[in-house]
């Protein structure tokens, strides 16, 4: 626990000194103003909230963050530096949540930056900042949900790549299995209470509820179990994977 | 057991661990929730809360949601949810006045015949047939029933609304009494034209069926305590002592709805002078004016979106009434209760109604004209002729008028000093509720459904919802205070209002130029016309070589015009547009530019330090 913060410190540090972090929060940037004003119509739209700006986040995530995840342990294990870091007097949980957090505070702040949408919407009329703020939050909480997942993948994988793409399809279950096509897969042999667990699976659900203004305890120990469920596993896989 | 951990067991655990967690906590961790909006839109309100406070007798509830045959409608599952929890906040709030029961009503069971029996609505899940249930029953100790047939995934809003509407009228089981006050024979009464006895309109057959409704003679000094909505029509000449009574009426929580007139067709009292268009009036001028409101007076409004058509008489083409207005859903308050939902409401030459500057009242419009609107005189409307003249003459003025508003808030006494013979009467009031509306004849049967007699029987067939609105409004108001706040928390427009004064400012430009330059087209096409007259019908058509030179000018001026007109309205949103190109270009490249010069910077600077 104590080396927790010298492990963040380290790994937020080194998202700066790479041009890769700008990048990331360049293209986070444009696409979520592209996808606000271009495919939501939010300037169109006529009304003071950001319904438009967030209804994208879940699908701008799905590609954006499993790159962000992609290099977390991959990179180690092809680099053979995660030896060195296995011998260093850091526990796993050490590593993997300063990592994990390093990444997550480095996607709250590309979050930050999309600023300007509120200045936007407060100069344009008056929106429910309450509602905003709650927004903010249940976006930042799906960034880490994204993160935790992809976290996991990359300690399975030893290509970056493979990494991102196994991340990549792991979210994706995560959004659709609350939509039929999913849910056509269980009816007629599930059990009611099965088929609502894995409707209650879905980001999209619990996303939705949290951007609309209200922070239920259900949907906040969703997020933070899965966060601390897929970081167990990464530890786990991190382990088993070493001496691969 | 560290070894089980770190093993493929270890991750088989975790799962089964987060899925079983969150399965638990779905099921047992209800309701703790932190409603973070401005208005609480997602906790029950003071009013729901006063509500529920005063039931006396236990109600029972009936949740009637087919959860089995739902279980593939995401969007219909997630608003049972809601709809279940928040039923679960009234049953906890009400300390055990309220039992609720929830229940799936599986296709051909005893639960499906009770959901039948209360009158629930089911609708078709998919193909295969199933039905699908989604409504409330309650019933009280004397049997008294009352329901929500299914409730609409585009309401949410009302949601909270519905339900404490239907939990009060179970608590308060007695029909409400509206009290009718009017000065057209709306119950009915003698056509002197024909000598025959007239029906009562359509609208006071619905009302009756919903109210208790008890008529009261224009002149009366005191309204019946009894009375818990007053329903006043086309108050003309009354009385101080009548004034007063509605005053005091008001003032001691009495609720009122008012429909005056600057010229109601539906009057048809002989004027006095032939044209004398103000015997048509009604006002409640004193009263108003004390609730921080008026009736723009002799004015009657017109707009040229919403003009109907109207027929001129056999063989005759139907013109447009500039003063006839077919009002659509964007003309409608879409965040009131009385007004949401509502398709289409008819008026026929409706007047204006304008809070006071500086009144304590909030006034909140629920019918509205468009932007293409101006008051007419109401002496106009007395022998009007062609109706087509009023759209020639309609200059807009860029406003919407309010044609019903919903008043509420403090107010004084319209008689501070009480009258003769009455004088300490209430003073003041912290909550008045008030409808009023600016028009007689929407009440009337020719504005909103056609009755056609069937065996004897007279079956409404309406084509507007003018009836839907009276009706809506009065059950609002027969509701209690505390159900009348309910409905007000939600704001769920939020208009854009930079880009909606641009549009304004837009338009106000637009139509000066506009009406330049159809005072020139309309010189150039009349000078052509001019020319044209000229000539002799009986001889061919022969044109000096002068004339056709002028002709062609005059042809080519025209065509000016008309381009000219079409740039201009083209011109009309640029503004708009122009702002709408600076905020995608803060909001997409602003920030990611400023970045990137920030690490340019940081990068020459870096450089020149290692140098």
């Amino acid at each position: 626990m104590k080396q927790l913060p010298v492990v963040f410190k380290r790994e937020l540090a080194s998202y700066f000194a790479t041009p890769l972090a700008y990048v990331f929060i360049l293209i986070f940037l444009v696409l979520s103003g592209v996808f606000t004003f271009y495919m939501g119509g939010f300037y169109e739209g006529g009304q003071a909230d950001l319904k438009a700006f967030f209804s994208f986040h879940p699908w701008l995530y799905l590609f954006l963050v499993p790159a962000l995840a992609m290099r977390l342990w991959a990179e180690e294990r092809k680099s053979g530096s995660i030896e060195l870091l296995m011998t260093l007097p850091i526990t796993r949980f050490d590593a993997v949540t300063g990592k994990f957090l390093a990444a997550w505070v480095f996607a709250g702040i590309a979050l930050l930056l999309t600023f300007p949408m509120i200045i936007t919407v407060n100069y344009l009329g008056e929106p429910d900042n309450g509602a905003i703020i709650t927004a903010y939050l249940g976006s930042w909480l799906l960034a880490g949900s994204y993160l935790a997942i992809g976290s996991c993948m990359s300690a399975l994988a030893k290509n970056q790549v493979i990494a991102f793409i196994l991340a990549v399809s792991a979210c994706f279950l995560f959004i659709v299995s609350g939509f039929p096509m999913v849910l056509d897969a269980f009816t007629g042999w599930a059990p009611q209470w099965l088929l609502d667990a894995v409707a209650s699976l879905s980001f999209l659900t619990r996303f939705d509820a949290i951007s609309k203004g209200v922070i239920d305890l259900r949907d906040l120990l969703y997020f933070i179990t899965l966060m601390a469920a897929w970081l167990a596993a990464t530890a786990i896989v991190v382990d088993l994977k070493k001496a691969d | 057991m560290k070894k089980l951990m770190y093993s493929g067991a270890g991750l088989l655990l975790i799962a089964v661990a987060f899925l079983a967690f969150n399965v638990l906590s779905g099921l047992t961790l209800g309701n703790a929730r932190l409603d973070l909006t401005e208005q609480k839109l997602y906790t029950i309100s003071e009013g729901t809360k006063q509500i529920l406070g005063e039931i006396e007798e236990p109600i029972d509830l009936y949740f009637f949601y087919s959860d089995k045959s739902a279980r593939e409608l995401a969007v219909l599952r997630n608003y049972a949810t809601r709809v279940q929890e928040l039923l679960e906040a009234y049953e906890r709030a009400a300390k055990g006045k309220i039992k609720l029961h929830v229940i799936d009503p599986e296709p051909f069971s005893e639960d499906e015949d009770k959901a039948a029996s209360f009158g629930l609505q089911a609708v078709p899940a998919n193909q295969s047939g199933e039905q699908i249930y989604f409504g409330l029953a309650g019933t009280n100790g004397q049997d008294d029933k009352q329901i929500i047939p299914f409730f609409p995934l585009d309401q949410e809003e009302f949601l909270e609304y519905q339900v404490s509407q239907l939990v009060q009228s179970l608590a308060k089981p007695e029909l409400p009494v509206v009290g009718l006050m009017s000065g057209l024979q709306i119950n009915g009464g003698f056509d002197m034209a024909s000598r025959q006895p007239t029906a009562p309109w359509m609208f006071m057959e619905q009302a009756r069926q919903l109210f208790k409704i008890t008529s009261l003679k224009i002149g009366i000094d005191q309204i019946p305590d009894s009375v818990s909505v007053l329903l006043l029509v086309h108050p003309k000449q009354m009385p101080e002592a009548t004034l007063y009574a509605i005053d005091q009426f008001v003032l001691r929580g009495g609720k009122l709805l008012v429909f005056v007139d600057p010229f109601s067709e539906a009057d048809t009292g002989m004027p006095m002078l032939p044209g004398d268009g103000a015997d048509k009036a009604s006002d409640l001028e004193p009263l108003f004016k004390a609730w921080g409101l008026r009736l723009m007076p002799g004015k009657v409004l017109g707009d040229g979106s919403y003009a109907m058509a109207v027929g001129m008489g056999q063989s005759q083409r139907p013109v447009r009434h500039a003063g006839w207005l077919g009002l659509p859903p964007r003309a409608l308050n879409q965040d009131d209760v009385s007004t949401a939902g509502l398709e289409s409401i008819n008026v026929a030459t409706s007047g204006i109604l304008e809070p006071l500057e500086g009144a304590k009242t909030q006034f909140l419009p629920l019918l509205q004209s468009s932007e293409y609107a101006m008051p007419f005189e109401a002496a106009r409307f007395g022998m009007l002729g062609n109706p087509e003249e009023l759209l020639r003459d309609l200059q807009p003025t860029g406003e919407r008028y309010a044609i019903a508003a919903r008043i509420s808030g403090p107010a004084q006494s319209a008689y501070p000093n009480g009258i003769e013979g009455q004088k300490d009467g209430l003073k003041a009031a912290d909550n008045i509720n008030v409808i009023a509306v600016a028009d007689t004849d929407l009440l009337s049967d020719r504005m909103w459904v056609q009755v056609q007699d069937f065996f004897g029987q007279r079956m409404p067939q309406p084509f507007a919802d003018n009836a839907g609105f009276a009706i809506n409004a009065l059950d609002n108001l027969s509701g209690s205070d505390a159900l009348i706040s309910v409905r007000s928390r939600g704001r769920f427009s939020r208009p854009f209002e930079v880009v909606e004064a641009l549009q304004r400012e837009a338009e106000a430009q637009f139509r000066v130029k506009e009406e330049d330059l159809q005072k020139r087209l309309g010189e150039t096409e009349q000078k052509l016309a001019a020319l044209q007259q000229n000539q002799d019908p009986s001889k061919p058509m022969e044109l000096t070589p002068e004339q056709q030179a002028t002709v062609q000018q005059f042809l080519a001026e025209k065509v000016r015009i008309r381009k000219e007109l079409r740039e201009v309205r083209f011109q009309l949103n640029s503004k708009i547009e122009e702002l709408g190109g600076v905020l995608k270009f803060v909001n997409i490249a602003l920030v990611p530019l400023l970045l990137t010069l920030g690490v340019l910077a940081l990068w020459l600077w870096r450089r020149r330090k290692v140098a």
